[in-house]
């Protein structure tokens, strides 16, 4: 539990033995109840006894986001989880996530931890806007049980949604929105925003559009997860957002907080002031080449995230398809020592169409007729 | 890009133009399209006047350069001269357009006469896999004597727009007939509007664009569906070392892109065995194919391709298949004999197929076949072609040509002018 309950949460190197320890042992746990990430290890060529300090984390094979679209990988029965999420699945493949209860009891940690570093644990009531839907029983996703969990950072004077359930189906709830915020503002409440940047933006765009502008208390905070790459690499760029946001709501750049999380590897990120995702002691980032080797730092890779948080499924090493670059802590200037990451994109062939592509749908069809 | 009467608009001007279109469509319909040797003439001057540079620079842009690059616009060049325009028209019309043929028919004491017309107004809502292909959709639509209005893909990189109001330059009397809108598909409301003035929709895409269209197209208006094909090729017996050549520089070449791009191999075979060795051998060939003639396709493309190359080395544990690791490419031999498509740019996979199941195996998959190419000996390729042709395929060739094109070519298993024409008769006396 040492490396989720602490108060340094950005002490990598004071926590490198510790984690590998972790690690390993996490792994030897899964391997023993879990026999497909056993075989999975053993086909590598993998043995836990390699993992003797932390330049040996790469060796470990990590698990494609990709592969586990298609096979979900438990090391408890089904009934001991907690917790349930899905990823919002495009082109509907979509990944299934659960957590036990020692990985929520660590993940409370890490949750507490961090929000108290990024002094986001506050006492204060707050006006909450979440751009995004509304929790609701049917609805499974990753996002919405984040954005929800955020709201229990500061005591809720309200929290609004911008799509409301409405029993069967989601609304847009822009009017709310707006007079929510007219609300928040007259009794002077902190407000929290909480969602995707690309809402966000479409809110302020909303505001700006019927002329309105906010004072709003300078407590409040905006907090963004997910969605910047497609979203900002054609319309706006962050300096931007944060100078609208300015404008329109009295709250600049310093006001903002970003997160970033896979589902698959369900540790937080937060950002720093410098707006930089730092590694935290409970979690080890290695960028690959496209041989699947570690690189050096500053060299762009795919993102493999690492964290022995899970009881639940194997899930120690994952291979997302983001393409990212890590930084060492002291080309950021916020004072952190652990490395920063940041995301440059996704692997993908968005920009190449292909016939053969379109037909994987209709195979997929057929295949499932016969 | 929006283009209207051979002027280009911006996205505002538009509305009033949707108003106004099914009255721009009369007065065109009314005026009648000019002949098809008017358009052959401007597409020949077009193509002759090409700026070969600034196309070249364009190709680069999504990742063909080099001796490919050329090839193709060699290739555009001859596809859109007046030799080639008149030669497809012949022969995918018949006598040309309008000509009327008069003839008694059996058991009836009087004449008829029959004609080639166009359908009118087509609708062609085009796919972004192939840069300037929309333009050509558009071009089809012209030689058979309809007005024509684009939808473009949401990827067109502006080609289509550049070369139509270029053809309208060189021949002002097409002006009336070209209408390129560029809205997304998400504006039903205007895709409704450009439906409703159409007698034809033309559409090029997916499963999920073509599925989208048939639930906005009311039965009056005709569906012309240009659906997405998957190709692949076939070994059976000794294979040459030539042959092999053949098929890797072709996969390599297209990058497994096209419609017509190999995206796996079937062996005539039961045996494990035969398709390890088979990889094995072919693997040092599509490696010297990969190096001979490096294609970029970005690093995007790259680190996807890596990612499921290594996804699939897991998989193989569950599915008991293997992957043969190449540089830059790679050859999963599967157990199955499913056909799938290939995680591409020189990744593909090689399957087991005795001749005698390819009927049963491919039937599932009608409609959806488009090339197989053969590696067999001469004597075999009559029979293998047969049964292919059964199962569902639309062309079948040696390997190294699945990609290649030639004038008058069928596409999809028809000639496509002649969907854009209807035939009309009438009494002859």
């Amino acid at each position: 539990m040492g490396l989720y309950y602490r108060r340094k949460i950005y002490d990598t190197d004071g926590t490198d033995a510790a984690f590998v320890r972790a690690v390993s042992k996490n792994v030897i746990y899964h391997q023993k109840r879990c026999p497909e990430y056993a075989a999975l290890l053993g086909r590598q060529g993998f043995c836990a006894s390699e993992l003797k300090n932390i330049d040996d984390l790469y060796k470990l094979p990590p698990i494609p986001t990709l592969f586990l679209k298609n096979r979900t990988l438990y090391s408890v029965p089904e009934k001991r989880l907690l917790l349930r999420s899905a990823t919002s699945g495009t082109g509907g493949k979509a990944s299934h996530v659960g957590l036990d209860l020692p990985t929520v009891l660590r993940g409370a940690g890490m949750v507490l931890g961090g929000f108290m570093a990024h002094r986001l644990i506050s006492l204060r009531r707050t006006g909450y806007i979440v751009l995004g839907y509304e929790p609701a029983p049917r609805n499974n996703m990753g996002a919405v049980k984040s954005a929800y969990a955020a709201t229990l950072a500061a005591p809720a004077y309200r929290r609004v949604y911008a799509l409301r359930d409405a029993g069967t189906s989601y609304e847009l709830n822009m009017a709310g929105l707006k007079s929510a915020l007219i609300r928040y503002a007259k009794v002077g409440v902190p407000v929290r925003f909480i969602g995707f940047p690309a809402y966000f933006l479409f809110l302020l765009k909303e505001l700006e559009a019927d002329g309105l502008r906010f004072r709003l208390h300078p407590k409040s905070r905006i907090l963004l997860g997910g969605g910047w790459k497609q979203f900002f690499s054609e319309q706006v760029d962050k300096q931007s957002l944060y100078a609208l946001s300015e404008k329109l709501i009295g709250l600049g750049g310093g006001r903002f907080k970003e997160f970033f999380g896979v589902v698959e590897h369900p540790v937080i990120y937060l950002d720093c002031p410098n707006h930089h995702f730092h590694v935290p002691a409970y979690a080890r980032i290695i960028i690959r080449d496209t041989d699947m080797r570690p690189v050096a730092l500053g060299v762009p890779g795919i993102l493999n995230l690492i964290t022995p948080i899970m009881t639940a499924m194997p899930h120690v090493s994952i291979l997302t398809d983001d393409l990212a670059v890590l930084r060492p802590g002291s080309e950021c200037g916020c004072g952190i020592k652990s490395p920063y990451f940041e995301i440059l994109g996704r692997a993908g062939v968005a920009d190449i169409k292909t016939c053969a592509a379109g037909a994987a749908e209709l195979l997929s069809v057929t295949e499932a007729k016969k | 890009m929006n283009l209207v009467g051979g002027k280009i608009l911006a996205a505002e001007q538009c509305g009033e133009i949707l108003e106004g279109l099914s009255a721009g469509i009369l007065s065109a319909l009314f005026k009648g399209a000019p002949d098809s040797e008017t358009v052959i003439r401007a597409c020949d001057t077009l193509v002759r006047d090409l700026d070969t540079a600034a196309c070249a620079e364009l190709l680069a842009g999504i990742g063909i350069d080099g001796a490919l690059a050329k090839s193709y616009i060699s290739e555009l060049r001859r596809m859109f001269s007046a030799e080639s325009l008149r030669f497809r028209l012949r022969t995918e019309l018949g006598e040309s357009l309008g000509a009327v043929t008069v003839r008694t028919p059996l058991f009836r004491d009087f004449a008829v006469e029959e004609s080639t017309r166009p359908l009118g107004v087509i609708l062609h809502i085009a796919a972004g896999n192939a840069d300037g292909l929309p333009a050509f959709s558009v071009l089809e639509g012209l030689l058979t004597g309809n007005v024509n209005i684009l939808k473009l893909p949401a990827a067109d990189g502006g080609l289509s727009v550049r070369l139509l109001a270029e053809l309208v330059r060189i021949e002002p009397a097409l002006a009336d007939f070209i209408y390129v809108f560029d809205y997304s598909s998400r504006d039903v409301e205007q895709l409704r509007k450009l439906i409703a003035v159409a007698d034809a929709v033309s559409v090029w895409g997916g499963d999920a664009a073509v599925t989208a269209l048939r639930g906005l197209v009311p039965p009056n208006v005709k569906l012309i569906e240009w659906g997405h094909k998957i190709s692949f090729a076939y070994a059976s017996g000794e294979i040459t070392e030539e042959a092999l050549c053949g098929l890797a520089e072709h996969i390599v070449g297209t990058g497994q892109l096209l419609c017509s791009s190999c995206q796996g191999v079937w062996l005539d075979t039961a045996d494990t065995e035969e398709i390890n060795a088979f990889c094995e051998r072919f693997l040092p060939i599509l490696e010297a194919a990969q190096a001979k003639s490096p294609r970029d396709f970005g690093e995007s493309v790259r680190y996807r391709t890596a990612l499921e190359v290594y996804n699939a080395e897991l998989e193989a544990f569950y599915t008991d298949s293997r992957v043969f690791k190449g540089k830059q490419c790679s050859l999963i031999a599967r157990k199955d004999s499913v056909p799938e498509v290939a995680i591409g740019f020189g990744n593909l996979w090689v399957k087991r197929l005795p001749r005698a199941e390819i009927l049963s195996v491919l039937r599932p998959c009608k409609n959806m076949l488009q090339t197989v190419g053969l590696l067999c000996g001469d004597s075999k390729r009559a029979a293998l072609a047969d049964s292919f042709f059964r199962a569902g395929a639309v062309r079948v060739c040696k390997a190294s040509r699945m990609s290649e094109v030639y004038c008058g070519q069928p596409h999809d298993g028809e000639f496509s002018l002649r969907r854009f024409v209807k035939i009309v008769h009438s009494d002859a006396d």
